[in-house]
């Protein structure tokens, strides 16, 4: 459980990017954050996980009933409760693909992922031995969240972390991320993706101007009206997959 | 690279160091009294110059960093530059400490600035050069001024010398850049942390500032130490963990640093085996030689071996 209270954010510049949110997020369920460039996600998601970067976050984010911003609350720690992953990953130095589980796992070692156990199941075996920055980059993203899944934190927030990953692979790991919550880690997934984000979650948000705008779940959230609120100079169709049954937009 | 290779080649430095050109005359003399200082002394300084590239270069997420990108070693040659034409002599075995003081002050101003204005770590290299060249000129204006025979200490500083402290100085700097390396072996697996930028730190569990802060003020007093005794002996920091990335295919702090501490001894002890034979007797500035021997392997592997970019060699 996370509970946000005022959570307010500025830029460096003043700019509100934020506007003191005040909610409690259940586990067990996936939430999907939809809006806009620009609506506030990455600036929100950030504050949740803690992570300031220059911007000026004020308000309360307690995880478990416990404080999470407390100067005294280990970096250590704070890595078991929330994770913040997000789109692009880099590094100019050489690790391999192997080195950055094994770091993943090394931040939380009381995690029981296994390392080959997760790679099996993210399709990684093949890529273990190769360097990181030879990847390309939907691989680096499959990558990271298989880290983020042996990691194990509490929470796990993937903000746009899917850009790159196709279709298909994108389904199976939305599918082995929904195991995991349903053994007990919260998820929230920020994506531009509406079609993936309405297979992969149980609850969707939308946001535009640092509020959310609407939340609930995917089916009673997603629709047209809503859709409008976001894009009043375009006509989203929202219609049904004859595959899943879940809602999907087109334009 | 493995530790027999490596072995090896800590045998080939100290043979070449201790033996080329060796007056058989005097020979008990000079290498007691001449040549065994010069190899503690090139091995500690070597090494702690090296590993303090590694780790400068990952806690700035920059393969560029190292203490004199950074302009430590600038501010250390001008601290201590100042130190001695005033004639103060403090500081325990002939080291100066003009030149921890002159190294503090440099990372001082930095750090001031990077938590001041939350500095991104490229800006931070950007702004290292800077003090560098500024501490420099500040150095040559110093020595053309307060020293008038101040030209041959200035190429001293400037170009790296190994025979102006004895074996004690050799010793103590030793101990103390291997406790160093010790806790960076400690700390090894906060420091893989920031193999992934800046952002990435504290999702690994690592305490971005307080690692940085830590790191950051133990290297500028071992490179204070460093440019006391020998000047300025640049190349060392940046190409040595470089080549041992590479040829290891792994940047992991725990099996790297090893072989940056003792690789970074073995390139200094062969540079400074050079130095003293090539030309004999006449000696060249080692600092000197090692850019003339770095520069151009660098640029060698950086072009032809797709180097830094990520392909096997």
């Amino acid at each position: 459980m996370i509970s946000l209270r005022k959570l307010l954010v500025k830029a460096a510049n003043g700019k509100i990017l934020v506007r003191e949110i005040s909610m409690e997020i259940d586990g067990h369920r996936v939430i999907g954050v939809y809006g806009p460039n620009g609506s506030g996600k990455t600036s929100f998601l950030k504050a949740i996980a803690w992570k300031s970067e220059g911007r000026n976050v004020s308000g309360e984010c307690w995880i478990d009933g416990k404080p999470l911003f407390l100067p005294t609350v280990k970096a250590a720690t704070k890595a078991r409760k929330v994770l913040y992953l997000g789109s692009d990953f880099q590094t100019p130095f050489q690790v391999s693909v192997r080195e950055v589980l094994e770091m993943g796992k090394a931040a939380n070692p009381e995690s029981l992922e296994s390392l080959i156990g997760i790679s099996e199941k993210f399709d990684l075996t093949p890529l273990l031995n190769r360097k990181f920055d030879e990847l390309s980059d939907g691989e680096k993203q499959r990558v990271m969240i298989a880290r983020g899944v042996i990691q194990s934190p509490k929470w796990l927030i993937l903000d746009e972390t899917f850009s790159k990953i196709d279709l298909d692979r994108a389904f199976i790991i939305a599918n082995l991320l929904k195991d995991k919550v349903r053994m007990g880690m919260g998820l929230m997934v920020a994506s531009h993706d509406l079609n993936l984000l309405s297979e992969l979650s149980d609850e969707l948000w939308l946001m535009k101007d640092g509020k959310i705008e609407a939340d609930g779940p995917v089916d009673s959230v997603l629709t047209s009206e809503n859709l409008a609120l976001l894009y009043p100079n375009r006509m989203v169709h929202v219609v049904r997959s004859p595959d899943t049954g879940k809602k999907k937009v087109i334009y | 690279m493995n530790r027999k290779n490596t072995l090896l080649f800590v045998v080939i430095a100290i043979l070449a160091e201790l033996f080329l050109r060796l007056d058989i005359r005097n020979a008990t003399l000079i290498l007691t009294e001449l040549r065994l200082p010069r190899l503690v002394l090139a091995f500690s300084i070597g090494s702690a110059l090296a590993m303090s590239g590694a780790v400068m270069q990952t806690v700035l997420n920059n393969p560029l960093a190292e203490p004199y990108t950074l302009g430590i070693a600038s501010g250390a040659a001008l601290g201590a530059a100042i130190f001695n034409s005033m004639g103060f002599h403090l500081g325990v075995f002939g080291l100066n400490a003009g030149a921890v003081i002159g190294s503090i002050a440099v990372l001082l101003l930095i750090s001031r600035v990077i938590l001041k204005n939350e500095l991104r770590f490229d800006s931070v290299i950007l702004l290292g050069v800077m003090l560098s060249m500024f501490c420099s000129s500040l150095l040559a204006i110093w020595m053309a001024i307060a020293d008038p025979i101040g030209v041959q200490t200035i190429t001293f500083w400037l170009l790296g010398d190994l025979t102006r402290v004895g074996l004690k100085t050799g010793i103590a700097l030793f101990v103390v850049s291997s406790i160093v390396f010790l806790y960076f072996m400690r700390i090894s697996k906060k420091l893989d942390g920031f193999l992934f930028g800046e952002s990435m730190v504290e999702g690994f569990g690592v305490s971005l500032r307080q690692t940085q802060t830590i790191v950051v003020v133990l290297i500028s007093v071992l490179v204070g130490f460093c440019v006391s005794a020998a000047g300025m002996i640049g190349f060392v920091g940046l190409m040595v963990p470089h080549l041992i990335r590479k040829r290891m295919g792994t940047s992991i702090h725990g099996k790297i640093l090893p072989y940056v501490f003792v690789w970074g001894g073995i390139s200094l002890v062969m540079s400074d085996a050079i130095a003293h034979t090539v030309s004999y007797p006449l000696e060249l500035p080692v600092g000197a030689v090692t850019a003339l021997i770095g520069a151009p392997v660098f640029i060698y592997l950086f072009i032809y071996r797709k180097f830094g970019r990520g392909a096997e060699s």
